[in-house]
């Protein structure tokens, strides 16, 4: 997101407040395609390496907040409709919920470069090797 | 039948009464989502021969518990009704334990004046007029009685049983209509099956009550015969029928415990004309603490859980006797 101030086109890193933790965890889980709920449970546990198990009740308060705020949408079309059962919704990011998203990794990728700079970065280990 | 397809279905109407305490909007929106996701990962989580434990429901509880109380405080209107709801439970959980341990049964006079305006704010099919002929004549009987003592100017006793009866009648038709509204079905404030059974199995106390003026020996088997066996089987027919009728095992307990109670209040007014020959003679000079086991103790608390156990059976067959009903004709018309 850009604005224009001065005659020079300012990058604007930070459009809103940080996100919560669910809201980040369904945009990024849903940042790969479009995934109906229980989708998007595995896609985050699997995200977060099981630290986070998102249950069903934090998922659809979640998702009602963020249709409201207009970060996800429903997707139009199902995968295969004659093989899916019809009580399933899919859902995708928008384009405000992409831009947050982004914004949202800006300000984590500004954090970890400053505790780079400052030596404040713990060793880490690859998650294969343990 | 397959092991654990029962325990899938379980499964999931518990979950499905978790979901209906949502609000309105939310549910209508979300539920059937809600409901299939949920079926996704309790699948998941049951795969093979894994089982699911008591862990797993508390999570599930305390996920849907922070969910629930959230929507609700986020409702623009605050939808007054879950409040009510759930105020309506606390009260009632709250006097019933209560309602045994009261030390001067005259007390009970106040508990039975709050669980009968509850009772007019349940959920239910019965129009308001049906709700407030049942709190008058309830709330009538006891203060005519409490007229006619004071009138005698004699302490009387026989507004305990009565006070006693009345309460537990309010509570039963309060959470059975508050259990109606979460789990989404129509309850009525006093069918027809209750009431007609009721007076069958408050008839058939009398007349074993009658046997024992007659044979005052402990040998006498007339009183356990009717009490632990007629009147509870009446009961359990009342459960049967309601079960059947409503397709909910809940609801026939319910009616098999609305029916004893009805029954219950009769007994107790055929009492002291039974055995004393008048109104309001019999228990004079009793004191609560000799009332308790009479009336708590003995009669009325084995007929209770018996009736409640017995109503249970019925209730149960009642809903698996529709199965049959249902499933009958498709297999018949199979080739």
């Amino acid at each position: 997101m850009h604005y224009v101030r001065g005659g020079h086109i300012i990058r604007l890193v930070t459009p809103s407040p940080p996100l919560t933790p669910a809201v980040f965890n369904i945009l990024f889980a849903l940042a790969t395609g479009e995934k109906h709920g229980y989708e998007i449970m595995k896609q985050v546990r699997r995200d977060t390496r099981g630290a986070v198990k998102m249950g069903t009740g934090t998922l659809y308060g979640s998702i009602k907040r963020m249709l409201a705020d207009g970060l996800i949408a429903e997707a139009g079309d199902r995968p295969d409709p004659t093989l899916d059962d019809e009580r399933r919704r899919y859902y995708r990011t928008t384009d405000r919920g992409n831009n947050m998203l982004a914004a949202e990794l800006q300000r984590y990728g500004d954090v970890v470069s400053i505790a780079r700079r400052r030596r404040l970065m713990p060793k880490l280990v690859p998650p294969h090797a343990t | 039948m397959s092991g654990p397809a029962p325990e899938h279905d379980r499964a999931l109407k518990r979950y499905a009464r978790l979901v209906a305490l949502y609000p309105a909007a939310h549910r209508d929106k979300f539920g059937p989502q809600m409901q299939r996701t949920f079926e996704d990962f309790y699948r998941h989580a049951t795969e093979g021969e894994r089982r699911v434990g008591i862990g797993f429901w508390l999570a599930v509880l305390w996920d849907e518990g922070r969910g629930i109380v959230r929507d609700r405080a986020a409702e623009p209107q605050g939808d007054g009704s879950f409040y009510a709801l759930v105020l309506m439970w606390a009260s009632a959980v709250l006097i019933v334990p209560l309602i045994p341990a009261v030390r001067d049964w005259r007390n009970l006079v106040l508990p039975t004046a709050v669980l009968a305006v509850l009772f007019l704010a349940i959920p239910g099919t019965a129009s308001i007029l049906r709700r407030f002929v049942t709190v008058a004549v309830a709330l009538g009987v006891v203060e005519g009685m409490t007229a006619v003592a004071q009138l005698m100017r004699q302490p009387n006793d026989l507004l305990a049983p009565v006070l006693v009866v009345t309460c537990l009648a309010f509570s039963i038709k309060i959470i059975a209509g508050v259990n109606a509204r979460i789990v989404g079905i129509k309850d009525s404030v006093w069918g027809r099956e209750e009431l007609t059974y009721g007076v069958l199995a408050g008839l058939a106390g009398v007349v074993g009550l009658a046997f024992n003026v007659v044979d005052t020996s402990d040998g006498n088997p007339a009183f356990p015969v009717f009490f632990l066996g007629v009147v509870p089987f009446v009961c359990a027919f009342a459960g049967f029928r309601v079960g059947r009728r409503m397709q909910s095992v809940r609801s026939g307990i319910y009616a098999a415990l609305g029916s004893l109670m009805i029954g219950a209040t009769i007994w107790f007014l055929a009492l002291p004309l039974e055995f004393e020959g008048a109104l309001l003679t019999v228990y004079r000079g009793h004191t609560a603490p000799t009332l308790l086991p009479l009336y708590w103790g003995q009669p009325l608390a084995v007929t209770l859980f018996w009736a409640t156990a017995i109503g249970a059976v019925g209730a149960f067959f009642g809903v698996e006797s529709t199965k049959k009903d249902e499933t009958a004709p498709q297999s018949a018309s199979q080739p």
